[in-house]
This record gives C-alpha cells, structure tokens and sequence, in this order.
C-alpha cells in the first residue's frame, strides 16, 4: 500500500520537472514556435519578440547569475557554518544566527543597486548581491543541521574511535544533508526567481524583455521575460525539493 | 554561575575583540566618506580618521577601549554597560562629526558639493552591532540590558533631530524630496498593512481548513508553495495582461485606478506572498497541541467553541505573531518592487537613485525600509514573548 502511494509520488514529481524542463527548453530554443504563442496571447502587438537579445541568450544569462551566485554562497555560507561550530569559531555562533536574520530585511534589488557605485553597471553587482544574500541561511542550515545530529550517534562515532575530523565527515555532515540540502534549494530558488532582477542593473536575464515591456507597453516582451523565469523558478524549486532517503518508507 | 555561562562569557570576549577589530579598521579604511562635487558626482573617497581629525582619532581610541575592556578582568556587569555604551557610541560620533566635516566641505567646494556616508562609515555600524551585541552577553537580561541595548538609536536620532548633518548627502537629499518621502513613506507603509492583511485573512483561513482537513492539506500548500516561487517581477508581468483587460473591461475597476502597472499589482504580488506564512504557521501551531490538552478541554465540558476561543486559539497565537512577523519584514522589503512599476513606496528613491547613479537617493529609499522591518521584527518579537509566558525568555 505504502509502497504503491510512494511510487506515484516519485511519477508525479518527474512529470511535474519533466514538464516544466521541456516547457522552459522548448520556449527557450524553438523561438518561432513561442512567437507563434506570445502572437495568440496578445494578438494587438506588432512585435512578439524582444529584439535585443534572443531568449536562448536571455536565459543563459539567467542561469549564469543564478549558478555563479549560488555555488559562491554555498562555499562561503558552508566554510562560515562549518566554522562557527568548530574551536575558536563557537564564539560567533550566535551573531552568525541574529545577523541572519536581520540580513533578510535588506531587499535584494537594493543591495544590487548601491553596490553599482563600486562595481559599475553588469553582472557583478547582481553576483555579489545574492551571494551575500545567500551566505547565512547557507551557514544557518549548516548549524542547525549539526547541532540536530542526537548525541547519542556523535558519542557512538567517538566510541568507536573515530577522530573530531572525521566524526564530521563521516557522521554529522551526512546526518545533517537533509537540513543542508533544504538551506540550499532555498537559496537557489530564490537566486533563479531574483536573477530576473538583475535586469535593473543592466545585468541581462529575463527581466529584459519584462522592464522593456512595460516600458513599451508590450504584453508580448513582458510574457517572453516572465514565463521562462517562472517555468526555470518552478524548475529549480521542485528538483531540488528531496525528502531525507530514511523518510521515504 | 555555571560551567556554560562562563564559557558564554568567554565566546563574547573574542566576538567583541573581532569587532573591535572591525570597527578600528573600517575607520582607517580609504572609503569612510566620500566627496563630490556634484550630487552624481563619482568623487573621492578619504578614511573617516582623517576626515574627522582628532575626532577620528577618538573614533579609533573607541574601538581600542572596547577591545581593551573586553580583555580585561572588570567586573561582568561593569564591563558590558562599558563596552556597549562605549561601542554604541563609535557610529554616533562618526555620525556627528562627518556631518560638521560636510559642512565646513559645502564651504571650501560650493553649494552643490556633497558628503555621502561610505562604505567605512556603515562597517562602523555595523562593528558596533556586533560589539554591542558581544558586550550585552555579559548582562543578565532586564532594563538595564534593553537600555544599552538601545541606547546607541536613541544617540543616532538625536544627532539626527539635532540637524547637525544636515549637510550629508541623505539629509540633503530627505530636505530636497521632504513632501514626496513623507507621500511615498506612507504609500509603502499602505502596501505593506493592505498585503499583511489579506495575508492574515487567508493565511488564518487556509491554515485552519489544512489543519482540520488533512487531505486538504497537500493541495493548499502545494498552491501557496508556487505562489511563493514564482519571482516578483515575472508574477507584475504575469498580471500585467489580466489588470488591464479587466480595467477596460470594469468599470468599477478603471474608477479605482487599476492598471496592469501601478498599485493594483504590487498588492496582488505582496498579499500572495505574505499567505504562505501565516497558513504554514497556523497549520503548524494547531497541529503541534498535545491532543491530550484538547481532550482535557472537552473532559470539563467545553463545546468547540469555545476549546477554539479558550484553548486552541491562545497557544496558537504566538506561532500564528511569528508567521506574521516573516509576512511583515517580507511585505516591507518586497514593497521596494513598486517603485518600478509605477506604484509608488520607497523603492522610487532607490530606482530613481538607481539610475542616476545617486548612491545617496538610494539611501534615502533603503534605510527607512531597513528601519522599518527591522521594527517590525523586533516589535512584534517582543510581543511573542510577552503572549507565551510558559517560554524562557531568549
């Protein structure tokens, strides 16, 4: 019983990321078939595709920011929990933990913005931005996700002779993956969703054609933006979204 | 005191060194101030020790003291009212100072010249964040612990009520737009309470049909989960068609303003944002009563009224507060979005500034939004605390 609900489970997520793959490579790669769509969405236009950029470029770009930012943050935001648990670093557990929290108020699109003075208009500010975004609810998980491993299993690991270093590699980090993993999809999620940002600072992405479009007034531009950065935003949500292996029965 | 405290007290001593640290060097850092000539001016950066003279010399004898009393023997109590009065202290001189400097600069370099806050001046806010935050760990927690705490605001407003930096570039920036902030101030703070509030409705709702229906559950949240994926932007643009047919098609809808750009979206994007949080709250607080508790309620005769009214709803409460608490602080920075699509709110300094690479109209867009949520955080934690009295105070 619990078997078969679990295997329809695991066939409705592939068809749900199979769909939405194949919408956002279709859209992405067969541009006059989606011109033919955005023509029967919004038939008063007299221009269906933003001209500056294709959209496979467009997307890419997307992708670039969000993949730069995120691999950056996971780095960083794993070191600086990883730290913050270890010798010296238990210090600066709490502040890792308040200034995570205060870190969230600052909007996204704003940090892009300011950090243009410093480095010019592009992909930079756009990278930095989500980077620091993503650094401590990287770290946070990271804490959390050690500190939830039972110390009955960390004490049998020392019983049997296992090291500091190797306690963490072998044992915390693996029990820990599971909170781990759910800081990361959070971070890329919204990496993907905010790299559609971007387009303020003149960085690419799909918030090109959307800022065009209403600029221009061109529901055309503005679907050809929005319905990639949904499709890929929905895309990186649900393959990223994993149940623990011991959870699934 | 036990073995923990001690150890606590001891993990402060170095975080308030490494502040220290922080704070001596981001007042020797080249980028403390920064001097234009004209306000998009990209001028010159100089280190807030040697724009402040003996002032900065003061800033960074500040710091040093910090460090030096952190490593100290004095007294616990002594020391972190020290320390933290001191560290408070390090931004609102700098804060001060930096605005007599701007003055006496708009006399040397003209009318129109500027002094903006630098990086250096903002990673001196934050040392003291941090120092203060060390040095309070060394207080037990009360009055005395909530005034140095605050203290370093209530120095930081005064300089500003005071107008002696008037003449920094966000002053004189609030000065050339005062009207129009005070508008947009209050347009943000209308999306925000009309957002939270259609959020606090169907949160509240779909939370307790989840949680009274298990089967509704999957599907509630599997909806509200993509409405939060979706990124803001896309979601205007996705709008953008419907309101506008909808505007030319109702006319009740074209009388109240609606469009595919201006509020109408935003409102829309704001409200689907700030359900997830609360439903998820809800569901989550009335799934997490004992039933044994409910049992009981039922055992001295209560209908199920009245177990909602004098049970279930009062240990749900603070669960349902901090869900509000993310849809507020979320609500606040996300209005930003408005200010590009036509409707208004603080983000129009920030894009405005944004596109005449005006670092301080930018400022003058993001720092209220930060002072806000970050009120709207600490407000609304405070009362969590005060509504579940069965929980240690943090």
């Amino acid at each position: 019983m619990r078997g078969r609900e679990d295997t329809r489970r695991v066939v409705a997520r592939w068809t749900g990321i199979a769909a939405l793959a194949g919408a956002t490579v279709w859209m992405t790669l067969d541009a006059r078939g989606f011109e033919r769509v955005l023509r029967a969405l919004a038939p008063n236009e007299s221009a269906w595709l933003y001209p500056t950029k294709p959209l496979s470029a467009l997307v890419l770009e997307q992708v670039w920011l969000a993949t730069a930012a995120s691999v950056l943050a996971l780095a960083l935001g794993s070191a600086l929990g990883t730290l913050a648990l270890t010798g010296f670093g238990v210090a600066f557990r709490d502040l890792v933990l308040s200034v995570g929290s205060l870190a969230q108020t600052v909007p996204t699109v704003a940090l892009m913005a300011l950090l243009v003075p410093l480095t010019g208009y592009g992909p930079e500010p756009v990278v930095i931005a989500l980077t620091l975004y993503g650094v401590l609810p990287i770290a946070l998980n990271v804490i959390a996700g050690i500190e939830g491993v039972p110390p009955e299993v960390r004490d049998a690991a020392a019983g049997i002779g296992m090291g500091r270093a190797q306690r963490l590699l072998r044992v915390e980090i693996p029990l820990a993956m599971p909170v781990i993993l759910g800081g990361v999809k959070n971070v890329v999620v919204v990496n993907v969703s905010a790299a559609t940002l971007g387009a303020v600072v003149a960085a690419g992405g799909l918030g090109m054609p959307i800022l065009a479009g209403f600029h221009d007034y061109n529901d055309a531009f503005i679907l050809e933006g929005a319905l990639p950065a949904i499709a890929l935003a929905l895309l990186a949500d649900r393959l990223l979204t994993v149940r623990p292996r011991w959870d699934r029965g | 005191m036990d073995g923990a405290d001690v150890q606590l007290h001891q993990r402060a001593r170095a975080v308030a060194v490494a502040a220290s640290v922080l704070g001596a060097a981001a007042a020797l850092v080249p980028f403390g101030l920064v001097l234009r000539t004209t306000r998009i001016d990209r001028g010159v950066s100089v280190s807030l020790a040697s724009a402040l003279g003996v002032w900065g010399a003061a800033l960074v004898a500040c710091w040093l003291a910090v460090a030096a009393m952190a490593l100290s023997r004095m007294p616990l109590r002594t020391r972190g009212v020290a320390a933290s009065l001191i560290a408070g202290a390090a931004p609102v001189l700098a804060l001060w100072r930096a605005g007599a400097f701007a003055e006496a600069y708009a006399k040397q370099a003209g009318e129109l010249s500027r002094v903006s806050l630098g990086p250096g001046f903002w990673l001196t806010a934050a040392a003291a964040y941090v120092a203060v935050f060390a040095a309070t760990a060394w207080l037990e927690a009360g009055p005395l612990r909530a005034t140095v705490s605050y203290a370093p605001f209530a120095g930081i407003a005064a300089v500003l009520a005071s107008g002696a930096v008037s003449g920094i570039g966000i002053a004189r920036e609030y000065a050339n737009n005062a009207d129009a902030f005070v508008r947009q101030l209050a347009v943000h703070l209308g999306y925000v309470g009309a957002s939270v509030a259609v959020g606090l409705v169907f949160g509240i709702a779909l939370g307790l049909t989840a949680a009274r229906r298990p089967s509704a559950e999957p599907l509630v949240f599997g909806v509200l989960n993509v409405l939060q994926v979706v990124p803001t932007l896309a979601f205007i643009g996705l709008l953008y068609p419907v309101l506008t047919g909808l505007s030319r098609s109702v006319e009740l809808f074209a009388a109240l303003g609606v469009r595919g750009v201006g509020w109408a979206p935003v409102v829309v994007v704001l409200s689907a944002y700030a359900v997830y949080p609360i439903a998820r709250n809800t569901h989550a607080a009335l799934a997490s009563i004992d039933p044994a508790t409910v049992d009981a309620a039922t055992g001295i005769g209560m209908g199920a009224l009245r177990r909602f009214a004098m049970v279930e709803a009062p240990l749900a409460t603070p669960v349902v507060l901090a869900g509000l608490r993310v849809a507020l602080v979320q609500s606040t920075a996300g209005a930003i979005i408005a200010g590009l699509v036509g409707g208004g709110g603080l983000g129009t300094f920030v894009f405005l500034g944004a596109s005449e690479t005006a670092s301080d109209l930018m400022l003058l867009g993001v720092v209220p939004i930060v002072g806000l949520a970050l009120l709207f955080d600490r407000g609304l934690s405070a009362i969590e605390g005060a509504l579940s009295p069965w929980k240690e105070p943090a």
